[in-house]
């Protein structure tokens, strides 16, 4: 680091072009009547000396290298950190800086370089005129526990079965299942590509282009059914390419700003299809089958933003963005089964086509008339215009069984929304707010055309003191819908007292009450408290009611920068009951499910001198599902669905000279969970399904990394 | 020094709607500026009491991107008011009044003081971008100021930082830090994901501060293979993504708000298995028990998001 003590000479005039007076600021203070100062008694800036000012050119930065290591093997663990295997890893984080006085820099900041999820960021240009951008992540994920499958193959986009495979009509005939089955792990990588740059111009404009490249490869699970009898849970490629443009132009002024923007998005997928052997013995027999995975697909959009001050106290802003979804993969054939081969396909591709539109044309009227009183408007209409064109299709399902021709469904809607807030200080100890809103959704092909939903929202905020502050919030909807039909487009018919959910009649409430309180600058307690009531009544089957509600305290004590200290209580409970029917006269069945979470966490943070620092954070996150499936009988609940996590962290920094140091990092994770759908079963648990045998994680894992420090 | 604003209105008058217009024209006759205040004479006063050393805190300033007085559009360039550039005309900080106290700066952006003058400062630079929906937006609106988020006094503004930003946010949003240790959540607690890779914090145009125009353009901004157009679509995940999932955390798999089959079973009841009560029994049951283990509903339409397969209509390929 190259630390230079500037003397510099007497300093110019600044010029109007870039200037930072408060007088240039005006406009912007005029939005608010409640202008501090006009342009204040002025000292001349021209005739500045800062003696004292410590500028800091050239570069510096901090090279973490290390060693981290980790108690034992566990996907659920390295999941996301990428540390899944037991041993020692290379733990390598750094940072890079450089300035010059005329404005240069350069900042690189890199995470976790010798460990799966490593990452850089990097940034550098000449302040106020230019800057590149570029970056590298890498996301593991690790999805299943104890997988196995005995297909050969896995990852590709071809499955095969040992050539000693012996199928049968279930999994309890497959004798050669257990010598066939292999550990499968499944796992991807996601890994992000950044590049950008900002360039400003002619004084008002700037330009903008970042472009991303995604790519996640690995292997996933895909279940496919073998018509009513079967299914096969099979171990399928991921080789996603998404590659996403984001450039932008920018005018602005001291009263407005325009943005023309342009995203676009590509995306490539490695593996078209899955082809399987097939397990099971079928009727007619068959030996092979094959599934569509996700086609390619492009979007682009263009927007339009802006933002006027129409009179220092009228801001108008808005946004219209027109896109264009597509897709045209080649289809596949109907089926893998020889006996349907020569069913013409209605067209090669689908050709489908999908318009975005949004318009944020009125935008957002702002009106502060003062400073006690404010006004929004808002209205937003978006649309999915599917134009993707209708043919009919001979569906062999699950390549076994042909169905009459059905079409297919391109689905449009168009949602329009407005509202309208008001907020009032009443006193200086109370501010008043209310508003409504207005949203309409209108569907195609769907049960229900239109649905309006009328939301009413008052709140009252306190500040009785100046350690107190309090809000009350309530929130009260009421969604209408057109007629409810049964759609049928020749498949199956819902059952006629079915109502969809997010097409049925719904009231809902929603309750907000916080109370934060600061006895001294350092200590703040705050209480929050959410509930959520959403209720059905008008749908014989279907959800009936659904409620969410949080209670949470967090204690915060902060002594300036040195000191931190905090904790925080979280309760969940999320609860849903449904109602459905198997028809005819047998009555309703119930479903209900009771999701409860208790988030306890705690921690400090403490600079203990100039050379050395410590950290602390604990948490702990306990939840519980319970499901109870009720029909006129009086069955028991299900087992509950518990997930336990218990983490800790330790670390300790410590600078020893100007250049040397050490860090120190501990953290022990705790992991338990169950889950009576996949506990237990292997891959053979259900006779009809021939699973990868996935099984709910825990462990105990300790993660420890110790790394030196060179600081330049 | 500022002027507190003019005559207090009773508590009663401000339930009265008519009120407030009669307010409006009450409250902007009060408005009045004073044009005291003076600048003191650039950094270097400043920095007799905070210099480095004697007030790291201050300094570091020096080291982030508001520092660099080569820079120009840093308040530190050549003709600008250095400190009170932010700080406001602050020669009155300088010396003790009678009573022994020390005026604070014009503007302290201490905690409690008022938050519109701070912003102010602040929008006098960055208002363009994805700060044009800034005025009307809620945070703008629930008074939020700039520094409760951002630290100019830093090398580098923690709220750059994927984990520093989320303490931020959970700062004012705790149920939202406690779905992410929840089974299923997004890797924010790693710090691979941070909040504003979905929100705009700045944003007033777009539903829930979305960084793209619906829930679903700011989903496919990392799924993309979910956006099709497909042959055989599946209605709500067309219409809203959040219908089934639950982005901040869920205690179900793949972050559902609930687990199959009651989540398909919401909306599905023609006659048959998708309508079939799976109660606890099931699970020994050998023929309905794979209509409710392992990916229940999954286990043959695993193609939920849609398929492009002609005999794909209803998600098995």
């Amino acid at each position: 680091m190259n630390v230079e003590q500037e003397v510099s000479g007497t300093m110019n005039r600044f010029t109007k072009k870039f200037g930072f007076s408060i007088s240039t600021l005006l406009p912007v203070l005029l939005l608010s009547a409640h202008t501090p100062v006009t342009e204040a008694q002025d000292a001349d800036p021209s005739i500045y000396s800062c003696k004292q000012c410590v500028k800091y050119t050239g570069w510096r930065g901090i090279l973490d290298f290390g060693l981290g290591w980790v108690s034992g093997d566990s996907l659920k663990f390295g999941d996301y950190r990428g540390l899944d295997e037991k041993g020692f890893y290379a733990a390598i984080d750094g940072d890079l800086h450089y300035r010059n006085l005329q404005g240069l820099y350069f900042d690189l900041y890199a995470e976790n370089l010798g460990y799966e999820s490593r990452e850089f960021d990097m940034q550098g240009g000449n302040r106020g005129q230019y800057e590149l951008r570029f970056g590298w992540q890498e996301i593991p994920r690790y999805l299943g526990y104890g997988t196995q499958t005995p297909f050969l193959g896995a990852g590709t986009d071809n499955l095969t079965l040992p050539d000693d495979w012996v199928k049968a009509n279930t999994t309890l005939g497959m004798s050669a299942l257990d010598s066939s089955l292999v550990a499968n792990r499944l796992k991807t990588k996601r890994k992000l590509l950044d590049a950008g740059g900002t360039v400003n111009f002619f004084t008002n404009w700037s330009y903008r282009i970042d472009y991303q490249r995604q790519k996640k490869e690995g292997t996933r699970t895909l279940g496919a059914g073998l018509y009513y009898s079967n299914s096969t849970i099979l171990p399928t490629p991921v080789d996603f390419t998404t590659d996403l443009l984001d450039m932008a132009l920018t005018w602005q002024n001291k009263s407005a700003q325009v943005e023309l923007a342009f995203i676009s998005s590509k995306f490539k997928n490695g593996d078209a299809s899955l082809t399987w052997e097939n397990p099971f013995r079928s009727q007619p027999e068959l030996n092979v089958f094959r599934a569509a995975l996700e086609p390619e697909n492009k979007f682009h959009e263009f927007s339009l933003s802006g933002a006027f001050a129409i009179t220092p106290k009228i801001r108008l802003s808005g946004r219209a963005a027109l896109g264009r979804m597509k897709q045209n993969d080649p289809f596949l054939p109907y089926t893998s089964n020889p006996l349907y081969s020569d069913l013409p396909l209605p067209r090669a591709s689908l050709d489908g086509k999908v318009d975005t539109n949004t318009y944020n044309v009125a935008g957002k009227l702002f009106a502060r008339l003062n400073n006690k009183f404010s006004f929004t408007a808002r209205g937003k209409w978006d649309e999915r215009d599917n134009k993707t064109p209708v043919d009919y299709y001979t569906a062999v399902v699950t390549d076994l069984v042909p169905t009459a021709a059905r079409y297919n469904r391109p689905y449009s809607f168009k949602r329009q929304q407005y509202s309208a807030d008001v907020r009032y200080r009443a006193h200086r100890v109370i501010r008043l707010s209310a508003g409504g809103r207005q949203k309409n959704l209108d569907r195609t092909l769907q049960s229900v055309e239109r649905t309006k939903e009328t939301s009413w929202w008052g709140e009252v905020k306190l500040n009785p003191i100046v350690k107190v502050q309090t809000r009350f919030q309530m929130e009260f909807s009421d969604r209408d819908i057109s007629d409810y039909i049964q759609v049928d487009d020749g498949g199956p018919v819902n059952s006629p007292l079915m109502r969809k959910f997010n097409m049925a009649d719904r009231n809902r409430d929603r309750y907000l009450v916080e109370f934060d309180y600061m006895p001294t600058e350092a200590l703040g307690i705050n209480l929050n408290y959410f509930y959520a009531k959403s209720k059905y009544d008008e749908s014989p089957v279907g959800l009936q009611k659904s409620t969410d509600q949080s209670f949470t305290i967090n204690v915060n004590y902060a002594v300036g920068t040195k000191v931190n200290v905090y904790a925080f209580v979280t309760r969940d409970d999320i609860n849903a009951d449904i109602l459905n029917t198997i028809g005819g006269s047998s009555p309703p069945w119930s479903g209900d499910t009771r999701d409860d979470i208790t988030t306890v966490g705690f921690g400090l943070s403490s600079v203990i001198n100039e050379k050395s620092s410590i950290g602390f954070d604990f948490v702990s996150a306990e939840s519980k599902g319970k499901i109870s499936v009720q029909t006129t009988a009086d069955e028991p609940p299900f087992a509950p669905l518990k997930t336990d996590l218990l983490n800790a962290k330790l670390h300790y920094d410590r600078e020893i000279n100007e250049h040397w140091g050490y860090k120190l990092y501990l953290e022990f994770e705790k992991y338990r969970s169950q889950d009576w759908a996949i506990d237990g079963l292997g891959v053979a648990g259900i006779n009809s399904v021939l699973s990868m045998g996935e099984q709910s994680p825990e462990y105990n894992i300790w993660y420890a990394r110790i790394q030196a420090s060179y600081r330049f | 020094m500022l002027k507190k604003p003019g005559p207090r209105h009773s508590l009663s008058r401000g339930l009265v709607f008519l009120l407030f217009l009669c307010n409006i024209s009450l409250a902007v006759g009060d408005e009045e500026v004073q044009a005291t205040a003076k600048y003191s004479k650039g950094a270097n006063q400043c920095m007799t009491c905070h210099r480095e050393g004697r007030d790291p805190a201050a300094h570091e300033v020096f080291l982030g991107p508001m520092g660099i007085s080569g820079a120009a559009d840093s308040p530190f360039a050549e003709g600008s008011h250095d400190c009170e550039t932010c700080h406001g005309p602050s020669a009155s900080h300088r010396k003790k009044a009678k009573d022994g106290t020390r005026p604070s700066p014009a503007i302290s952006f201490a905690k409690g003081t008022p938050t519109g003058p701070q912003n102010e400062i602040c929008l006098g630079c960055h208002d363009g971008g994805n700060m044009i929906h800034w005025f009307g937006s809620v945070h703008e609106e629930e008074e939020v100021a700039c520094v409760s988020c951002h630290e100019v006094h830093a090398a580098r503004d923690p709220v750059f930082d994927k984990l520093a930003q989320q303490e931020r946010c959970f700062a004012c949003h705790p149920r939202t830090r406690a779905a992410t240790f929840r089974a299923s959540s997004h890797p924010l607690r790693f710090g691979e994901m941070t909040c504003s890779d979905c929100h705009n914090p700045h944003d007033g145009a777009n539903d829930f501060l979305l960084v793209r125009s619906t829930v679903n353009d700011t989903c496919y901004t990392c799924h993309a293979e979910k956006r099709g157009p497909f042959l055989w679509e599946h209605a709500p995940v067309s219409e809203d993504c959040s219908l089934c999932h639950n982005p901040h955390g869920s205690n179900q798999p793949a972050l559902l708000t609930q687990r199959p089959p009651l989540l398909c079973q919401q909306c599905h009841s023609p006659g048959g298995h998708p309508a079939t009560a799976y109660t606890s029994e099931s699970e020994d049951n050998s023929f309905r028990n794979r209509f409710l283990l392992a990916q229940s509903c999954n286990n043959c339409h695993s193609q939920v998001h849609g398929s492009n397969h002609p005999s794909g209509v209803s998600g098995t390929r």
